[in-house]
């Protein structure tokens, strides 16, 4: 085990062969890297931006698996795992940054330099922090019910993984992944008009 | 909800998905007979699922569509489908049959076919595929048809076959004769990729038939469709194989060369095996990355790149029939340059054509002197400073070109199906408006971008009158554009509605307002109702304040902007005020060296100008410029401001030359960028017909007077108070080509501006008034040249108190007068208290008004003290 991060990093997804999920101790060791360099990329947005520019959480992913990973070591496989880890790193961190943001306005005023400046008004319809809320609160409901696609929407939406991606991390027919990924959609949207309206 | 309900509605939702629409309320009946809750739930995702563009994608589309019988699918694809089908009528043959994705607009699809149908007939060649037809299916999907081409994609064809690359540069030059023979029947492809390049095998040989000509130029709104459609995730299409200025987006600006340059990549591929930029990349990238590495990047050449793919390299050497070293040779030197030549950034570097492409090729299979060659060091650099050319003005100070931004997001979708119907209305929206801007079919003529604005708020108020945040958004957008055409009056109405409607959607303290609170702070500005504007400059301030935070650099542009306000309007020490506190905030967030501070440096260097303080304006300027230089490139309109600012800069403190050649970049710029009639030239104009002046070339002067004049007329309206700082110089010149009258109409014109506008006892009342008093100077008219200072003083001393350094000129002036006048002890009086204010200039030295006063022993302590401060 080396402490430089791509190294360590490389060194964890290389060694990720077969299908099947990546296992729980191999996501755990990935996750605190990967968010810190998420985090540090979402923040080093803040000062590059500027008005009308759309920051990306997969786009963000990805800038972070370029960072993160030697390319010249990386096989298809690792970087649909990392990607599959990055999905769920992202959501985290939205969902972090959403509820920071919450307690920092109920707090005493604000810190100038957190993940809030980068993310929000980046793009002006960006997703607020209620939104963001919403879906991570309608998200863990459909996990409860039905796991699988709960999966499904965080790897596509927040990791931007395509159909065969999504169905080689899972283990499944690109079939069920459409399907998951059909129905997650109009459910999520007619759960969240629910939360909307009432 | 429990698991098995979950389960279950599921179930049925799916099952029904698969059912033709007019079958689904059976199936439903049947299926959610006496339980009405699962009914509910079904419908629902059902009607989301409707709505959502990108989903019904899979459905089987029906066997017999018009004349056509649908027989199998061929391929997929990010535009749709490809069938081959049997059409029965009027000919029975064999056809492809593409039909086009939901969720793009049929009538302008077909519409755009139908435009270049007949160029389509006349094209007449054995490499390409004929159109045949265009239509819509039923449930209203665009097809076409076109001549079935029994084939493989090229780069498959070659692989399978191992061709040589001598063999593959063979083939590929009958590709670029196809395209070539397109180019001259008026059609250019868009869309070439091996994919679209078919190689079918003709008596024994390799007989390439280039397929889909029409069809890209007919659903080319796919790439704005594109920006919003794949916030899901993932691109559709080929990134890969488009050039540059495609990837612009605005379609402003493709012609045959970017042809050219998709056919570059192909034999990119072709030769290395693998293309320029790698697509999986491009694909997760994002698409602002995607664009932006297309537009910039320079890719590796073939031979370098063919030499780091590892095993793709060596499965690359083997389909050659070489091994990786032989490829490598072959490739590096001439074929590089060729391939680097065909994919040049600039398409002006290009070849001109497919046919100058093809005969370099040829050149190089016949061992000839190829013309493509490695690029100078010189080039290199050039191509350097363009890559930071690309950005969006950080302050809103200066209207900068169009820029129709239109924020979509990844995380969109949690906007539900709102914001999917978003997407589609913007895109539509847009498709429509830069549909008009395509060369092809304008037969050359570009519509003005007011004339296009004005179709999209029209389509706006028709299309959306039941969607007012969507409404709001794209009102907003056109009313920013509309601003930076200099159409205020229009941009005023759609901005007040936007805040409107924001407001009463989004709530009143919501960044959205905030956004378009700001624009009509603007066009207040522009249009001199200052009290307006910086009402709702403040009032920004406070919004984003609320949804942002107080640290935000939002507030900190707010403030400077209000700061501007105060300005304007005489307030030097509330405009200082905001002016610190801007700038406080920028600092506490870690941006003082963000473009960002230009906003507020900017109208704060130019207060310090008119404060007379331009040694202190300076470095404020030139620290500006260099800021957003480097970020932003030679050619930003807010370089092209800066420049204008620093010239006057310049211009005051004498440095002529300088002053000049700053204040020419700055008009070169905006000419180029916004072309010669928009407001930002006034400034430059001024400066360069005001240095025309001080070299006595007055019809120069009167010439740029009069052309900056017009300009600012036109677009600020002829009671604005500006004007008067271009009356105000430009009064001079005509009193130098002996127009006395003239020149006093204009000063009145500008006194009256003034006061209607600020009240007598503003500043630009004062410098008018000195002017005045300037011009009964040079008439002899001593008595009345005193008059006009001293009113003008009296304002001043109002405004800046005595002892105050604004009043030195003033001062100095009015002892030129004196002098002349006779009345030496007035003048040594009235020098010292020039000399009180702190004010000190070499000019005294010289100036021969004060000829008569060579001697005394007071004036000459004044010299002294003059000689000490300088």
């Amino acid at each position: 085990m080396t402490t430089d991060p791509k190294a360590r990093v490389t060194e964890i997804i290389s060694g990720l062969s077969g299908a099947g999920e990546v296992d729980r101790a191999t996501a755990e060791d990935l996750f605190p890297v990967v968010y810190d360099e998420l985090r540090r990329l979402a923040k080093g947005y803040m000062f590059r931006e500027t008005p009308g520019h759309t920051l990306q959480p997969t786009a963000l992913v990805h800038e972070a698996y370029l960072k993160l990973v030697d390319q010249t070591r990386a096989n298809w496989k690792g970087k649909t795992h990392f990607f599959a880890v990055g999905a769920r790193v992202m959501r985290r961190l939205l969902v972090d940054h959403a509820r920071e943001r919450g307690a920092q306005k109920r707090g005493a005023g604000w810190q100038s330099v957190t993940l809030s400046g980068a993310l929000d008004p980046l793009g002006v319809e960006v997703l607020d922090r209620e939104q963001i809320l919403d879906l991570n609160a309608a998200l863990e409901q459909l996990a409860e019910i039905d796991e699988r696609e709960a999966k499904v929407v965080t790897l596509r939406f927040f990791g931007g993984l395509t159909v065969e991606q999504v169905a080689e991390v899972i283990g499944v027919s690109k079939r069920t992944v459409e399907n998951d990924w059909r129905h997650a959609q109009a459910w999520l949207r007619l759960r969240l008009s629910e939360t909307e309206s009432s | 909800m429990s698991i098995d309900r979950h389960r279950r509605a599921k179930e049925v939702f799916l099952a029904a998905c698969e059912l033709p629409g007019d079958e689904r309320a059976s199936y439903l009946d049947e299926e959610c007979a006496g339980d009405d809750d699962l009914r509910r739930e079904v419908d629902a995702l059902l009607e989301i699922d409707c709505a959502t563009p990108d989903s019904s994608e899979d459905r089987r589309p029906p066997e017999r569509i018009g004349n056509f019988h649908l027989l199998q699918k061929v391929g997929e694809g990010g535009m749709g489908e490809v069938w081959e089908a049997e059409q029965e009528a009027p000919v029975r043959r064999r056809v492809a049959f593409k039909l086009i994705k939901w969720g793009m607009d049929t009538k302008e699809v077909l519409a755009r076919f139908e435009s270049e149908r007949q160029a389509l007939a006349l094209m007449n060649h054995p490499n390409i595929a004929k159109a045949f037809e265009a239509g819509s299916t039923d449930e209203g999907r665009p097809f076409f048809a076109m001549e079935y081409v029994r084939g493989v994609p090229l780069t498959e064809y070659c692989d399978v076959q191992r061709l040589s690359t001598q063999e593959r540069l063979a083939l590929f030059t009958v590709v670029c004769d196809g395209v070539q023979h397109a180019h001259q029947k008026g059609v250019i492809h868009r869309d070439i990729k091996p994919s679209n390049i078919l190689v079918a095998v003709e008596d024994g040989r390799p007989a390439p038939k280039i397929i889909d000509f029409g069809v890209a130029k007919a659903t080319s709104q796919r790439l704005t469709e594109r920006t919003l459609f794949t916030e899901l995730g993932q691109w559709i299409g080929t990134p890969e194989y488009m050039s540059p200025e495609q990837a612009e987006l605005t379609g402003l600006d493709v012609d045959t060369r970017s042809d050219v340059y998709s056919l570059g990549v192909v034999l990119y591929e072709l030769l290395a095996g693998t293309q320029p930029f790698d697509a999986e990349e491009l694909r997760t990238a994002g698409f602002d990355e995607m664009r932006r590495r297309i537009r910039e990047e320079e890719p590796q050449r073939p031979s370098t790149r063919v030499s780091s793919l590892g095993d793709a390299s060596q499965t690359a050497a083997e389909q050659r029939r070489t091994d990786i070293h032989g490829l490598t040779r072959t490739l590096r030197g001439d074929l590089d340059w060729i391939v680097m030549k065909a994919l040049e950034k600039d398409r002006t570097r290009r070849y001109g054509s497919p046919s100058e492409l093809a005969a370099d090729v040829d050149r190089y299979l016949r061992n000839e002197l190829v013309e493509a060659s490695p690029p100078s060091t010189a080039y290199r650099v050039r191509k350097f400073a363009r890559r930071h050319k690309v950005g969006v003005a950080a302050g809103f100070l200066v209207t900068a070109a169009l820029v129709v931004g239109v924020t979509g997001t990844t995380i969109g979708l949690v906007r539900a199906r709102s914001e999917a119907e978003t997407a589609r209305k913007v895109s539509e929206l847009l498709a429509a408006v830069f549909a008009d801007l395509d060369p092809g079919t304008q037969m050359g003529q570009i519509p003005s971008t007011g004339a296009m604005l004005d179709r999209g708020v029209d389509r706006i108020r028709d299309e959306l009158s039941d969607q007012p945040v969507l409404r709001a958004r794209l009102l907003d957008t056109v009313g920013n554009a509309y601003r930076n055409l200099g159409r205020n009056g229009d941009a005023r109405v759609l901005l007040e509605e936007a805040i409107e409607l924001r407001s009463e959607h989004l709530g009143e303290t919501s960044a959205q307002v905030g956004h378009s609170t700001v624009s009509l702070g603007w066009v207040a500005f522009s249009t001199g109702a200052f009290d307006e504007a910086l009402g709702l400059f403040e009032r920004a301030a406070i919004i984003y304040e609320e949804s942002l935070g107080p640290e935000h650099r939002f507030v900190a542009t707010s403030l400077g902007n209000a700061g501007n306000v105060y300005w304007r309007t005489g307030k030097y020490d509330e405009a200082r005020e905001a002016f610190d506190r801007s700038l406080e905030i920028l600092a506490a967030i870690g941006m003082e060296n963000d473009p960002i501070v230009v906003n507020t440096t900017w109208p704060q260097a130019i207060m310090l100008m008119d404060l007379g303080r331009h040694l202190e304006a300076q470095p404020l300027l030139e620290n500006a410029l260099r800021l957003f230089e480097q970020q932003f490139g030679p050619d930003h309109p807010v370089v092209a401001g800066l420049c204008g600012a620093l010239g006057r800069c310049y211009l005051e403190t004498l440095r002529l030359g300088e002053a000049r050649q700053y204040s020419q970049r700055a008009l070169d710029i905006i000419q180029n960028t916004l072309g010669t009639e928009h407001p930002n030239l006034v400034w430059p104009l001024m400066n360069l017909a005001d240095i025309s002046h001080r070299h006595g070339d007055d019809e120069a002067s009167d010439e740029g007077f009069q052309r900056a004049l017009r300009i600012a007329e036109l677009s600020l309206g002829k009671d604005h108070p500006d004007l008067a700082w271009i009356l105000n110089p430009y009064s001079q010149t005509r009193l130098a080509l002996g127009d006395a009258t003239g020149a006093q109409k204009m000063l009145d014109r500008a006194l009256y501006l003034i006061e209607t506008n600020f009240g007598p006892h503003h500043l630009d009342f004062a410098r008018t008034l000195e002017r005045s008093g300037l011009h009964a100077y040079v008439a002899e008219d001593y008595d009345e040249a005193l008059r006009q200072y001293r009113r003008a003083l009296e304002i001043r001393e109002k405004i800046f108190g005595e002892e105050h350094i604004a009043n030195g000129w003033n001062l100095y002036d009015q002892a030129c007068i004196l002098a002349l006048a006779g009345d030496v002890e007035e003048t040594v009086a009235t020098l010292q208290r020039a000399l009180a204010t702190g004010w000190a200039h070499r000019r005294i030295f010289e100036d021969d008004d004060f000829d008569s006063l060579k001697g005394d022993p007071e004036f000459e302590a004044i010299l002294e003290e003059m000689r000490r401060r300088l």
